[in-house]
């Protein structure tokens, strides 16, 4: 009986070994582009709508998550399923169709899962509906959906996962009931949805919008835009120190402010300044003005970062009132110009997903892209890889 | 044989069950007529001829030709219309455009424009066959859709599976791809036509047909398995000449029987009042025909699917019914019995609907009664990796459990003693107080009923509970989650204003709107400015609509409210500003009336039964002669009794909410007349909201004292006290669950227009009704014979 027991012992000590494949890595002050920069993550006002896995990707929007299959260049909403018609199928298919989410807008590949937002309903003891928001996960298949975290206390707009935590911008719900769309916190949380959620920057308040986030090492960057009055704002970067969490405003350090969209490039934190590219260190001591963004490509009214992939970075060119002129400027580690790409298609945001490849999708229509980056310019590096019904 | 006859005999010889087993026949196929008032089902009732005119013609001839016929008519529609709008428009513009239009479709529909005219000079409407095209139309989109839909399958299937996320094959993505494609071969040559899809599919879609099907087997497993328990019968049962199996064998024959013929009585009620209202259909179409069935595997016609759809009911029904035989020879205790076999049903609709493992959802009773669900649709599941068809393991499962049941019941029907059971502890207790209490009775009726309510039918332990669930309950506060800015700040502004008269207000509120007046001319004048760059007037403009949509939108709701009140203070009002969400929502939230009221009576179905069963429960019958002021005394006295726990009842469930909604928002809002709040504009009741809900909460009361008379009269009925809380429960609590969807049957609801009238008829409709039931009750009481009818023999 002793033995048994000694056995079982055992067993139970190996297999709780085996688990918890989350466990969070500490962090390092190092940057490391392949975890750090999620680029692939990255839209604007930190929406996370396209994956990536090694041989796909993941496009979420309208509910739908679609698969884009790196090779073939072929998408299709994630669902094995030859008999569903997805989002084809009208409001009353859509529960049955595996691609389906109620809430879905954000997707994310951690550790070869996929990491989503999404909500549930209720009814409370009041006749109130209770949005219950959560994360959830499962296979890169879309198989085995799993509750990671969920909550009743706030509405949860977007999230990021970075080395070993979900950090999340979220609306906590008021004494009355009212959340503000404007005005959230900034938490996280570990990513196997344990424990409690730590504030890490509070932007309560009205007239508070945070813009971009980035990551690097153990620090968070995260944009703001505050509106002083009707005819004028401030904008912060504020830098977090994951471990501490420590936070200080890299804009009041840094002679030309961060106004408009960054990244973190080369070590660097870049961003466009009128028309002017910069570069700053990541803790805000030096800047630099790298370039005139005209001397790149001429005849735009103003320039902004958009992305980057690692080894080059990507600037917009854009017209005010003129969306179709929108062009793309690709620049190296030292900042010359290797490729300018006008794309045939009206686009707002571009979503840089390795050094190959970009998925975008048309502005006000409803194509999606996939866009060959070793062959921009060529007839063939646009491709439409599915048309969407709304 | 002979058993089972005597006991089907025995049950259908029951005048109670048969009423039960009527009451819940009448009530279903009048819930199905009532529950189809909606404008789709009136169409296709009113309008069933043309629509089956319709249908005999389409299906007769090419679906290209059908097609476009009924293009043609859709658009001499359209040209009627507009030549309507024509006719009846002023505006010069609007006139000269349609004037135009017409022109045009002369021109290019010479027939469909002919027609139109035709149809625009005759005297009888042509809505009916208007809708009926759109619908007809929709169907033939359908039918040219589903050979390519089966025919593309096994491409779409290898199409996926070229994708790498599917292409591992050793996983259940790419097994799953497979097997579908599998399953789907053999119906690329369906034959698929034109039907009345409407009736069929509502038949089998309607759900409420399970609820009184459970109550009335429930009652049956009352009368076979705990009728002889209660009358002390067992032990002849027991002593029969070849043992308990026989005995308990005929008693599984005969609920299994009964329930599969009275699941096929309903089964078929419903098809053919489906085909009464809407017409019928043709049986011998593919059930493919019908879009909702695109994902059926199965190659049958829709009478076939009918046989089988009512096999799978009878199945299902069979499975609750052996479930509830197992608990019903298992457990003596009559609380735990009923516990148990209501707890078995809810936790399996828990399952349902929330399980977060889809094997749960699937392996459901609830999943196989979900009409056309089980046959209809097709699903696999991931068992190890393996595709596993839902619909073969849910049908798997219930025969596995069917038959585990019915061995469990024959074990312990045979094994176990079948007499009621005595509470050893109860006993011990007896025992210790005839040796050393001291007796401090009273022959005082109230206090003997009193005591035998609360003491001995324990309802002091049920009350003290429920007295906790009250207070839990009155904890927190009530909260209207939104994140809609312009309501929110409406909701902010409303904190401020709410208990003010207008004019009070009137400072505060035009310098807001001077505010809002200055930005949205810094807007127009910024838009003007043309030293300023797009971006930077886009910058700036987004701050002020920023501001605009949030609060000036929130403003905006304040000063209509605000105008209004001015209005209504001119008719003589005493107009105040009330919070408007807060308040409609108080007197009309279809959910919470509908929660409090199924909470209210279940209670007191669980609860008032006692009080008129109590004596036939502990052969205390024939104690009642020996009344002194006679039995009225005694009915008035557990009258009383009845009524307090109503009282209590009421209380428990209707209370809470207002100590948390005061406790939220306070009596400002409230204290407001009701005609203050726009959607009650029309109420034409000079009343506070607060006095409204009073109304509302008393109409309540009245529909639980109604409760409570039919309660007592079926507990003199039946005088069996498990009996009584069936028919009860039956009675009351199924119209309730099937009352959920119909969010317009509410006594809130009764509050928009001609209030007073409408809270008038339904109260004085309950006073009538209770006080008749009442009087029934009372004179069935004094009317009782001293002695139980089966002492007589």
């Amino acid at each position: 009986m002793k033995r048994l027991l000694m056995i079982m012992i055992c067993c139970v000590l190996l297999l709780s070994a085996c688990g918890n494949q989350n466990t969070p890595t500490n962090n390092t002050a190092k940057s490391d582009y392949a975890i750090d920069a999620q680029e692939s993550d990255i839209g604007y006002q930190m929406s996370a709508h396209i994956a990536e896995s090694e041989d796909s990707f993941y496009y979420m929007r309208d509910g739908f998550l679609y698969v884009i299959d790196k090779q073939s260049r072929r998408c299709m909403p994630l669902c094995s399923r030859p008999d569903c018609r997805h989002d084809q199928g009208g409001e009353n298919l859509q529960g049955g169709c595996d691609a389906y989410f109620v809430h879905g807008e954000e997707i994310i590949n951690y550790r070869n899962e996929l990491y989503y937002l999404d909500e549930d309903n209720y009814i409370d003891n009041n006749g109130q509906p209770v949005q219950v928001m959560k994360f959830g996960k499962m296979q890169l298949d879309g198989t085995n959906r799993q509750d990671v975290f969920r909550t009743e206390d706030m509405m949860l707009w977007s999230f990021k996962i970075h080395r070993g935590k979900i950090y999340f911008l979220a609306s906590p719900y008021h004494d009355d009931g009212s959340a503000d769309s404007t005005g959230q916190m900034l938490y996280s949380l570990p990513v196997s949805g344990k424990g409690e959620p730590k504030v890490l920057l509070d932007m309560s308040g009205e007239n508070r919008n945070y813009l971009d986030v980035r990551f690097s090492g153990d620090h968070l960057y995260l944009l703001e835009e505050v509106f002083i009055s009707e005819a004028e704002q401030q904008y912060k970067l504020w830098r977090t120190d994951l471990n501490t969490g420590e936070t200080e405003d890299l804009n009041e350090k840094l002679q030309n402010p961060v106004t408009s969209l960054f990244t973190i490039f080369n070590d660097k934190i870049v961003y466009v300044k009128d028309n002017s590219l910069y570069e700053c260190s990541l803790n805000g001591s030096t800047v630099r003005q790298v370039a005139d963004c005209t001397s790149y490509l001429e005849g735009f009214d103003w320039y902004s970062v958009k992305t980057c992939d690692g080894e080059t970075l990507m600037l917009d060119a854009c017209n005010n009132d003129r969306l179709e002129d929108r062009t793309w400027i690709f620049l190296d580690k030292e900042y010359k110009l290797v490729k300018t790409y006008h794309p045939s298609f009206n686009t707002i945001q571009a979503n840089a997903c390795n050094s190959e490849a970009m998925i975008v999708q048309e502005a006000m229509g409803t194509r999606l892209f996939y866009i060959d980056k070793t062959k921009l310019g060529d007839p063939g590096c646009e491709q439409v890889v599915y048309e969407f019904k709304r | 044989m002979k058993l089972l006859y005597y006991e089907i005999k025995k049950v259908l010889s029951k005048r109670i069950f048969l009423a039960l087993l009527a009451f819940c026949f009448i009530v279903n196929l009048s819930v199905f007529y009532f529950t189809h008032n909606d404008f789709r089902s009136m169409q296709y009732r009113d309008g069933k001829d043309v629509y089956e005119d319709m249908i005999a013609h389409y299906a007769d001839i090419p679906l290209d030709q059908a097609r476009n016929e009924l293009e043609d008519a859709q658009l001499a529609y359209q040209i009627m219309t507009e030549m309507k709008m024509a006719g009846d428009s002023t505006n010069a513009d609007i006139l000269s455009y349609e004037l135009e239009q017409m022109d045009e479709y002369r021109r290019s529909s010479p027939d469909a424009y002919a027609k139109a005219e035709e149809m625009l000079n005759s005297s009888r409407s042509y809505d009916t066959e208007r809708y009926f095209t759109t619908i007809i139309l929709s169907q033939l989109q359908y039918l040219e859709e589903y050979p390519t839909f089966i025919a593309e399958m096994k491409e779409r299937a290898d199409e996926q599976t070229t994708f790498s996320v599917f292409s591992d094959k050793d996983s259940f993505s790419y097994k799953n791809i497979m097997r579908t494609a599998e399953d789907y071969t053999g119906l690329e040559n369906t034959k698929l036509s034109l039907c009345n899809d409407y009736s069929f599919t509502e038949s089998l879609n309607y759900g409420a047909t399970d609820y009184f099907l459970i109550a009335v087997i429930l009652m049956l497993c009352v009368y076979l398995f705990r009728f002889e328990r209660d009358k002390g019968l067992y032990s002849l049962v027991r002593s029969s000449k070849r043992g308990r199996l026989q005995t308990v064998a005929a008693k599984m024959g005969a609920m299994m029987l009964l329930t599969a013929l009275i699941t096929v009585l309903f089964g078929f009620s419903i098809f053919a009042e489906s085909a009464i209202l809407f017409g019928k259909w043709d049986f011998s179409r593919t059930i493919q025909s019908i879009s909702d069935f695109r994902n059926c595997i199965l190659p049958l016609t829709c009478d076939s699917f009918s046989l089988l759809f009512l096999f799978g009911k009878v199945m299902f029904m069979l499975l609750i019914a052996a479930i509830f035989a197992a608990v019903f020879i298992a457990v003596s205790n009559t609380a735990l019995t009923y516990g148990l076999s209501v707890g078995v049903i809810a936790g399996e609709y828990l399952l349902y609907r929330t399980a977060p493992f889809e094997l749960l959802r699937y392996i459901n009773v609830f999943y196989g009664l979900d009409g056309a669900q089980i046959f209809g649709k097709y699903h696999n599941l991931d068992i190890f990796t393996q595709p596993v068809c839902a619909n073969t393991l849910t049908i798997l499962a219930a025969i596995i459990i069917v038959v585990a049941a019915l061995l469990l019941s024959v074990l312990f029907f045979t094994l176990k003693g079948q007499e009621k059971s005595v509470n050893p502890l109860a006993a011990a207790w007896e025992r210790f107080k005839q040796k050393h209490g001291k007796i401090r009775g009273t022959t005082r009726i109230w206090n003997g009923e009193l005591y035998k309510y609360l003491i001995s039918s324990r309802m002091a332990i049920v009350m003290l509970v429920l007295l906790i669930f009250a207070v839990v309950s009155s904890l927190g506060t009530v909260q209207y989650r939104s994140t809609d800015k312009a309501q929110n700040a409406y909701r902010d502004y409303l904190a401020a204003y709410q208990g003010q008269p207008p004019e009070q207000a009137t400072p505060s509120l035009a310098e807001e709107r001077n505010r809002f007046a200055q930005l949205r001319q810094r807007a127009e004048e910024i838009e003007a400015d043309e030293t300023l760059s797009q971006h930077e007037k886009e910058t700036v403009l987004r701050s002020i609509d920023s501001i605009l949509s949030s609060g000036g939108a929130g403003f905006e709701m304040v000063d209509r409210q605000y105008e209004r009140l001015i209005e209504l203070e001119k008719q003589g009002i005493n107009a105040i500003f009330a919070d408007e969400i807060i308040c409609a929502d108080f007197i009309y939230n279809p959910h919470r009336e509908w929660q409090n009221t199924l909470l209210s009576l279940m209670l007191l179905v669980l609860t008032l039964p006692f009080i008129f069963t109590f004596e036939y429960r502990r052969e205390m019958i024939d104690l009642l002669s020996a009344t002194r002021g006679g039995r009225i005394k005694l009915f008035r006295a557990k009258m009383l009794i009845a009524f307090l726990s109503t009282l209590f009842t009421f209380a428990v469930c209707y209370v809470p909410f207002i100590i948390r909604f005061i406790r939220s928002f306070g009596t400002k809002s409230i204290s407001a007349p009701l005609v203050c709040v726009e959607t009650y504009a029309q109420s034409g009741m000079r009343i506070s909201v607060g006095f409204a809900y009073a109304l509302e909460l008393l109409a309540y009361f009245m529909l639980m004292l109604f409760a409570l008379s039919v309660i007592v009269i079926s507990s003199l009925t039946v005088k069996n006290h498990f009996l009584s809380t069936a028919a009860s429960a039956s009675a009351l609590l199924i119209p309730m669950l099937v009352l959920y969807g119909f969010k317009g049957v509410r006594v809130g609801a009764l509050f928009t227009e001609h209030a007073l009238l409408k809270w008038s008829v339904l109260t004085v409709v309950l006073i009538l009704v209770t006080t008749a039931l009442i009087i029934l009750s009372a004179l069935k009481f004094t009317g009782i014979k001293l002695k139980r009818k089966d002492y007589k023999s």
